[in-house]
């Protein structure tokens, strides 16, 4: 049985989440020591690019980038944004994509910083998804405890466990068939939100497989704590497993520190421009 | 800037850094009291150490203890299952203790996060 860690990086022309996948993937090894695939449409650019990749990616598996045609509002803290290209939409083929076993997905702005993933690999559960979070800052944001006000619980497919199992299996099918109808889907589960998220594909399938009910039977809690870092926070520094950011509040910041927490930064700039400094080391 | 003002809100910023440094610290430390074994997953409090301390002493074998999800966990060992309750107890309120002294010891926001 083999295990290991499975990213996903499409790049647009701002944000290089090759880069932010290489040092993922450094993390990776520092905390988890798996092998980690990486699933890309860009497998020159990271050969000429960052030619020390192979110290921290195993495999690289080449998809074409997704041609959803998305567009997302990124904010590199509370006074900049861009409008970009989001290519978010092929998680659903982790399962068919997948060289391992067992396979833990993390998104490629997930900061690891302890092992408390390992323990998805002695459970007997053939599928798991990120549900619990932590706000880094509590108190400012809008809940993510449901995909809308009225509608069902969140999962999160930044972090997804699972096995080579008909379970599974059945899942990623179903996401792929929610994909395909996700106006109909979204319309159903009362989301406002025209574009495709995988959080909600696989909130969507994760209610339809329980009975439609909201049941916490299955899938069962993920072995992992999840820190929450909004685009609207901005990433100061990391030494390993420290982890300093800025937490916006109503027009201004407050200082945050964390230790040994797992922390998903979703401000992409400030995520890359610290990756920068950190690859200069390279 | 009236001085007064300078100062009243210079504490604020503390407090408000203090809370939420605090905040994490017994999240981490509820977060850090769960327990993975055998595919079972157990939040490990004192009543839960006591309870398997007792069993050990009144039998060694077959005993069963309902993990978190209320799924029946056969201990094949149960001095090695108190012993990881036990370490687990301690690791974490271990880090509590020492992440909450940064917060007793540090009056400025500086010295709570470094930055």
């Amino acid at each position: 049985m083999t295990n290991g860690v499975v990213l996903f990086a499409f790049n647009n022309k701002n944000i290089d989440y090759v880069k932010q996948a290489i040092y993922c993937a450094k993390r990776v090894k520092q905390y988890l020591n798996l092998p980690v695939q990486l699933i890309t449409d860009a497998v020159d650019y990271i050969e000429s690019a960052y030619p020390f990749y192979k110290n921290y990616i195993d495999i690289v598996t080449y998809v074409p980038a997704p041609s959803n045609n998305a567009t997302k509002t990124f904010n590199d803290g509370l006074y900049s944004s861009k409008r970009l290209e989001w290519k978010n939409s092929s998680r659903n083929s982790a399962y068919a994509l997948s060289a391992f076993d067992k396979t833990i997905v993390i998104d490629t702005d997930l900061l690891i910083s302890n092992n408390k993933l390992l323990s998805c690999f002695d459970t007997a559960e053939d599928f798991m998804i990120a549900n619990h979070y932590n706000l880094i800052n509590q108190g400012v944001e809008p809940s993510f405890d449901r995909v809308s006000n009225r509608s069902i619980s969140m999962y999160w497919a930044t972090i997804l466990y699972f096995t080579k199992s008909n379970a599974a299996k059945t899942v990623f099918d179903l996401v792929s068939h929610i994909k395909d109808n996700y106006n109909y889907y979204r319309t159903v589960y009362d989301i406002t939100e025209t574009k495709f998220r995988n959080d909600f594909a696989f909130s969507i399938a994760v209610h339809m497989m329980r009975g439609f009910e909201n049941s916490t039977e299955w899938p069962k809690q993920l072995p992992s704590d999840m820190w929450v870092s909004t685009d609207q926070d901005v990433l100061v520094n990391v030494d390993n497993n420290v982890i300093k950011l800025l937490a916006h509040k109503s027009y201004d910041y407050i200082p945050v520190k964390l230790t040994d927490a797992t922390v998903h930064v979703m401000n992409k700039f400030s995520l890359n421009s610290f990756i920068d400094k950190e690859f200069t080391h390279e | 800037m009236d001085q007064r003002l300078a100062k009243a809100l210079e504490f604020s910023n503390f407090l408000e850094t203090q809370n939420n440094q605090k905040r994490i610290f017994l999240a981490q430390y509820k977060e850090n009291l769960v327990h993975y074994t055998h595919g079972h997953k157990f939040t490990v409090t004192r009543e839960l150490i006591n309870f398997c301390h007792l069993l050990s002493e009144i039998q060694d074998e077959g005993l069963v203890v309902l993990d978190d999800n209320d799924i029946p966990f056969v201990i094949s060992n149960i001095d090695e299952f108190v012993k990881e309750l036990l370490s687990v107890y301690t690791s974490a309120s271990h880090k509590y203790a020492t992440d909450y002294e940064t917060i007793r010891k540090n009056k400025s926001v500086q010295g709570l996060v470094d930055l």
